[in-house]
């Protein structure tokens, strides 16, 4: 896949006002600065930024992307809100669920379940829970194994709609 | 004053075929380095391409963080109330706009209410910060200069 890294990496600060109402601000550094060059940057600057504004700073984060510039057709009938839900157990017993848009057919068995035996599914699931894999649950645990698998309906977000489809 | 690194995480956004589109997230190791975390974005897309009939589009990798025990929003506090920082770059006719939401009263010019105050030392050390090297415009060009510096109440 022809994926094209953006030319910067977004550094985004998060403010409040008096009211509660967020806003936000971007910069930019390089794309190939360093994660931690570019956090420690932005942690010298934000009481630089909180001496010009009268909101409160409540966050920041650092984004690196990539664009799939040339995307193939997605497959006909494919639709996001048919999820393929992956629930992973960490090594402290927890369980930490993923939901995969757009399932394909073939990994879907009659009843519902995920055939963890597809091709496809068995090599996201064995990429998430290998031993050396960087992935992690949301508190930083390892993920050890595939603990459930089943298909789901979503309902339509606005946010996930085109925009000419978004209602008013 | 605290800063928290919360769990960074690389996200795959996909789009259907009906032009519908969302993404899927996993959360990666504290620490990671750019390179392991950009690399495990694009093994996550890779991955979850196959898997899909949806197509991915964008892969990213992002490192949050939490600030506590800051100056609270002041009195009267507007994220309308905009400071606008016009710089010029490296490179001949490229430029950048950095917001401030927010900004201080104390920072428009009180002879002219649509220019904020430059030299005064608030801006003047963050313009200085902005300009050292490390920030550069959406294109890459490295911030150079300050040219301008406007207030703008947005709607």
């Amino acid at each position: 896949m022809p994926w094209i890294e953006k030319p910067t990496a977004s550094l985004v600060y998060s403010l409040v006002d008096e009211t509660g109402s967020n806003s936000t601000f971007s910069l930019d550094v390089p794309e190939a600065t360093l994660a931690d060059v570019a956090l420690t940057a932005a942690a010298a600057l934000r009481p630089l930024i909180e001496a010009c504004t009268d909101c409160e700073v409540v966050a920041y984060n650092l984004t690196y992307s990539s664009r799939n510039t040339t995307p193939a057709p997605a497959g006909g009938g494919s639709r996001v809100e048919r999820k393929g839900v992956l629930q992973f157990l960490t090594a402290a017993g927890k369980v930490a669920t993923y939901q995969l848009p757009g399932i394909i057919d073939a990994a879907v068995l009659p009843d519902g379940r995920i055939d963890d035996d597809n091709l496809a599914i068995a090599a996201l699931a064995g990429a998430i829970i290998a031993a050396d894999a960087i992935f992690t649950d949301s508190n930083g645990q390892g993920l050890d194994s595939l603990y459930a698998a089943y298909e789901r309906y979503s309902r339509t977000t606005k946010m996930q709609l085109p925009l000419s489809r978004r209602p008013d | 004053m605290a800063t928290i690194a919360q769990q960074p995480y690389v996200v795959a956004r996909l789009v259907d075929a009906s032009d519908s589109r969302t993404e899927m997230r996993v959360h990666i190791r504290s620490g990671s380095s750019r390179a392991a975390g950009v690399a495990a974005a694009r093994q996550l897309a890779d991955l979850v391409g196959a898997a899909s009939a949806a197509v991915p589009i964008e892969h990213l990798v992002r490192y949050p963080h939490l600030v506590r025990g800051g100056p609270r929003a002041a009195p009267g506090s507007s994220r309308f109330a905009v400071g606008v920082l016009i710089f010029e770059t490296d490179t001949l006719e490229q430029y950048a706009i950095i917001e401030i939401p927010g900004i201080k009263p104390s920072l428009i010019d009180p002879n002219n209410n649509t220019l904020l105050l430059l030299t005064a030392p608030p801006l003047a050390n963050y313009i200085t910060a902005l300009t050292s090297g490390v920030f550069t415009n959406p294109f890459g060009y490295q911030l150079t200069t300050c040219i301008a510096g406007l207030y703008q109440v947005r709607q």
